[in-house]
């Protein structure tokens, strides 16, 4: 007997019995067990190599840190910039009052602001840390409008701006 | 062994899911045992173990020393299988069954499948710790020096609980371990 060895690791006929009794029961119920942690850690990083990809795709840098907000898309970033040079020129030039105007001030233009707002809910992500979370979408549509009388033209800026958040989820 | 283990988790702790599907193979067998020995169930504790190694991989992280992977493991293991107890609401269960196999004797088949719910019941009057010894020792077949280290207990107190586990097992199956034993001696 090695030093590391000990007296039960060389059992007598008796013991040996005892354990060829347990091994059959107990090896009966638990070899029909194994594999399936293999299974779900595969499926699992599947799973998360899908949403990273997903995400990632939409907004790189995501998952620095929790509950970052980004504008998602170049479209949102043209067309706000856009608006902003469109209303910059409109501001710096002399307000035109439109003719036959009802508005009570005949020197602001007529400006119509609609903004439009949906929230998703886009499914559990797990973050570059391991982390999972929830992430909540929340899609807005800000439309600006105004006429100008004297080209006779109606002139409008669309703006849409996507708002990611990520929520934290506590592992069961 | 022990370079080989401390290799595989630093490469799991790199994010690398193949070293931890290594470690995966080459620990579940100890943690389905742990989680046996605490749910008595092989599904709920398949389950359990489940559970238990995607927790690990979101732990290891947070894991400081390599050489304590296996105890740390079963710890998550028993967390687990505890949570999930806690979890589940009791049902009636209705035992399973089993394909017929024409090749086995129906008697043989009935009194293979009486004696393991016999053993079964035995190991259920054993405590927690010494019920997972013994079902590491037979089922995984650790040597004692191991099954320490996983329950982090002195290889003499693992001694005295394999010890005390056969005495009370013995006492319940005696019938069966002297049957056992007869078949032993006429192969030697």
């Amino acid at each position: 007997m090695s030093h590391e060895e000990t007296a039960y690791d060389n059992p007598q006929p008796e013991d040996q019995a005892i354990g060829r009794v347990v091994r059959a029961a107990v090896a009966e119920d638990l070899e029909r067990q194994r594999g399936r942690a293999a299974m779900a850690f595969r499926e699992a990083m599947q799973n998360a190599a899908f949403h990273m990809h997903r995400e990632t795709k939409r907004e790189p840098g995501w998952g620095l840190t929790f509950k970052l907000h980004w504008l998602a898309g170049t479209s949102s970033a043209i067309a706000a910039c856009l608006a902003v040079v469109l209303t910059a020129q409109f501001l710096m030039r002399p307000p035109i009052a439109p003719t036959g105007s009802t508005a009570t001030n005949s020197q602001t233009p007529v400006i119509d602001r609609i903004t439009y707002t949906q929230n998703f809910d886009g499914g559990t992500v797990v973050l570059q840390d391991q982390t999972p979370a929830r992430m909540l979408r929340q899609q807005t549509v800000k439309q600006t409008e105004w006429f100008d009388p004297s080209e006779n033209a109606t002139y409008s800026v669309t703006q849409p701006v996507e708002t990611v958040e990520y929520q934290q989820l506590q592992p069961y | 062994m022990t370079e080989d283990l401390h290799e595989l988790v630093s490469r799991a702790r790199r994010r690398e899911t193949q070293a931890f599907e290594t470690l995966i193979r080459r620990y579940e067998r100890s943690a389905l045992a742990v989680a046996y020995a605490l749910f008595k169930d092989a599904d709920r504790a398949g389950d359990a173990v489940q559970e238990a190694f995607l927790r690990a991989w979101q732990q290891l992280p947070r894991l400081k020393e390599s050489h304590r992977f296996a105890a740390w493991l079963m710890q998550i293991v028993r967390h687990a299988a505890i949570d999930m107890k806690r979890r589940i609401k009791p049902t009636t269960e209705y035992p399973d069954w089993q394909a017929a196999d024409s090749n086995e004797n129906p008697v043989t088949l009935t009194q293979a499948a009486e004696a393991s719910e016999r053993v079964r019941t035995a190991l259920e009057t054993l405590d927690e710790t010494t019920r997972t010894i013994l079902i590491l020792r037979y089922y995984e077949g650790l040597a004692t020096r191991e099954i320490a280290e996983l329950v982090e207990m002195s290889p003499a107190a693992v001694d005295m609980r394999l010890s005390r586990g056969r005495g009370e097992l013995k006492e319940h199956l005696a019938d069966l371990v002297e049957g056992e034993t007869a078949r032993i001696g006429d192969r030697s």
